[in-house]
């Protein structure tokens, strides 16, 4: 058993998570033609755009499911809606916001991208600390508009007229995922503009936008999206019932910083906060590079039901960073 | 003028199927004049509440709005069917009924079981339990009428497919082929069986410019030779026959050209009206009175709408694409031009 452990924790997490991405995106793209399908109340951008996929983002249902009148909230259509989030619930908390960091194609598209960066020996780029923290809101913004407008359908808000069926999954309508994933399927329909309604013009002309930015910004800054994304957000508001857990012992942190350094999305309060326990924050992804660039003892963990699944350890840094010398 | 028959269009359209066909083929109970004329069914108009505001539950599909009962101040817009609104009764109503054929209605759930309907008069209703189940998939609904005439026995089937769908209940059988393609049912004296009527997730797929293809039955078994006749809305006709298999294709035309953009609903459901028609030798007794062959006449409406490229622009979508993409770039580097701190390089970490 501890050799098991030691295997574990001196592993290269990169490899492990690489191959890990690429299963997922196989699985969640191509998996329709194995006649899979995972569910369709996934906590990932499994997009619905995307014919063959082996399962479904929730975000999609929950847009559609979010568009009820307020009276019939305690009708069948209520419990619709109820449904739906105990399934997304149940899905999240088996891997907590590791969906993110292991299974989003959309994620792992952007690692790519970094890869090609690396490649290219083009420079990444860091946002300032403030900068982190006015952008890393916009991703509330977007999910409040995500339930609000499908709401206002609906509703009528202060007397304004019910807004039009075209407003039914806004944030699909302006998601990359829309446009880049069917690409692997060879369907490119979803790059074109759409001229059947004011609505739809905007929108998909917003959708081609944001496409352009997603390709441009991960190829200059690592997991780009990720910090405007509103699954991510609605991750956070379930994430202290996740299974998966990372956690940090504040006494061993010596706030070295390799933990902030190696972060994709760009995380400080990884190293500097050493008072708290759980160390997901709104904007972690959990792929657990922190914890492999951390070279104090059990200092990162991650725990699985309580159960210690990967740790840092002085040893396994060191084999790491020794790596290829 | 012009404003004032837009609108009486507008409404008319909302009777969909009473509006295209009810005029060429106008008929009450009992009044098919000939054995050549088709048994068809209509779904049954049904109103939400009085006052409700259009655009809320009058789209057919996924926004055709506008729908309301002519001549009716009061009454909410028409409520049609859509796959994505699945409703635990169906109604419709049955046209060109004879007057005296006997008459029985069946419905083929999705899992391949048959059920009898409701018939009452013109109507004919069946049940479909909520949620994901049997019923959950394509409901076939099958009107059928029998009568001698002379030493012909008249066999007329009037189909409609129905989704019972919601997108909340999943869609687990998109790799189903018995739930995701139409299918046919063995007992069925005669039936049109289109190959593809909507995609995997259940929702419409057939638009103009595609190819229909049917497939003709009677009991299961391929119909060779029969006629196959298609009518749309706009009294566009043409007549097919059915080849060995008993299979036959379609090109749709467009049959929807508003009158301006503005106008222009992509989920606009242009009518199609498909019958088939043929005569066996066959020899039997038909409530103790024999005959000599066998009309079968079966119809089956359904609907198409607009191509993707009829509103979509691929060159408008790369061009934002594009343009997004030199401009962000542009401003990247220009930033970093701008703010370049020595010493930092490329680090790949």
């Amino acid at each position: 058993m501890n050799r098991l452990r030691e295997f574990i924790n001196t592993g290269d997490i990169n490899r492990f998570r690489f191959w890990f991405q690429l299963a997922a995106f196989i699985l969640l793209i191509y998996g329709g033609y194995l006649a899979i399908n995972v569910g369709d109340q996934l906590p990932t951008f499994a997009c619905v755009f995307e014919e063959m996929r082996g399962g479904s983002c929730y975000l999609m249902g929950f847009q559609h499911q979010t568009h009820i009148p307020l009276g019939q909230i305690f009708t069948g259509r209520g419990m619709g809606l109820l449904t739906g989030l105990i399934t997304f619930f149940l899905f999240f908390i088996l891997f907590n916001k590791a969906w993110c960091g292991y299974a989003c194609p959309l994620g792992t598209l952007q690692d790519w991208l970094t890869a090609l960066r690396k490649k290219i020996h083009l420079r990444y780029s860091i946002y300032a600390e403030h900068t982190f923290n006015q952008l890393k809101s916009i991703k509330y913004f977007l999910l409040a508009l995500l339930i609000l407008i499908p709401l206002g359908m609906s509703n009528s808000v202060f007397g304004l007229p019910k807004l039009n069926h075209d407003f039914s999954v806004p944030f699909c309508m302006i998601c990359p995922g829309r446009t880049l994933l069917p690409i692997f399927n060879g369907d490119f329909s979803q790059l074109a503009i759409d001229f059947s309604s004011k609505t739809k013009i905007v929108f998909t002309a917003l959708g081609m936008m944001v496409t352009g930015l997603f390709l441009v910004g991960s190829l200059v800054k690592k997991r780009f999206f990720c910090l405007f994304c509103p699954m991510s957000a609605f991750h956070y508001i379930f994430s202290k019932a996740g299974l998966l857990r990372l956690s940090k012992k504040g006494a061993k942190c010596t706030k070295c910083g390799n933990c902030y350094r190696v972060c994709d999305v760009g995380i400080r309060d990884i190293a500097d906060d050493i008072t708290s326990t759980n160390i997901v924050k709104d904007d972690c992804m959990m792929c657990f590079k922190c914890v492999a660039a951390c070279p104090e003892e059990k200092c990162l963990n991650v725990t699985f039901l309580g159960l210690p699944i990967y740790e840092s350890t002085e040893q396994g840094f060191f084999k790491r960073m020794l790596k290829g010398k | 003028m012009s404003n004032l028959l837009h609108t009486i269009i507008t409404g008319c359209h909302g009777l969909f199927w009473a509006c295209a066909f009810l005029l060429a083929y106008s008929n009450s109970p009992c009044q098919a004049q000939s054995n050549s004329d088709f048994l068809w069914l209509s779904p049954a108009p049904s109103y939400s509440k009085p006052g409700r505001p259009s655009g809320e539950h009058d789209h057919a599909g996924h926004g055709d709005s506008s729908q309301r009962r002519p001549g009716s101040e009061q009454a909410g817009p028409i409520m049609l069917e859509s796959e994505h609104r699945p409703s635990p009764m169906r109604s419709y109503l049955l046209h060109g009924r004879h007057c005296h054929g006997d008459i029985t209605a069946v419905v083929r759930r999705p899992d391949g079981s048959v059920d009898p309907a409701i018939l009452k008069g013109d109507r004919v209703s069946f049940k479909a339990s909520m949620g994901d189940g049997p019923t959950h998939g394509a409901n076939n609904l099958y009107v059928i009428e029998k009568w001698l005439e002379n030493d012909t026995l008249v066999v007329r089937v009037a189909k409609w497919i129905t989704m019972h769908h919601s997108c909340g209940w999943g869609h687990d059988h998109k790799f189903d082929n018995q739930r995701t393609m139409p299918q046919g049912s063995p007992d069925i004296p005669v039936e049109i069986i289109p190959c593809r009527l909507w995609d995997t997730n259940f929702h419409s797929s057939l638009r103009s410019g595609d190819n229909l293809d049917v497939h003709i039955a009677s009991e299961g078994k391929p119909v060779p030779n029969a006629e196959f006749i298609v009518r749309t809305g706009n009294n566009w006709v043409r007549k097919f026959s059915t080849n060995q298999d008993g299979n036959s294709t379609v090109q749709l035309i467009n049959d929807y050209i508003p009158s301006s953009w503005p106008s222009f609903k992509r989920t606009h459901r242009s009518p199609l009206m498909l019958t088939a028609t043929y005569t066996s030798p066959q020899s039997g007794t038909y409530k103790e009175q024999p005959y000599n062959s066998v009309k079968y006449i079966t119809s089956l409406p359904w609907h198409y709408q607009p191509p993707v490229n009829q509103y979509a622009s691929y060159g408008y979508g790369l061009l934002i694409g594009t343009l997004t993409m030199v401009v962000s770039g542009v401003g990247v580097y220009a930033y970093r031009n701008k703010h370049r701190r020595p010493g930092r390089g490329s680090r790949n970490i």
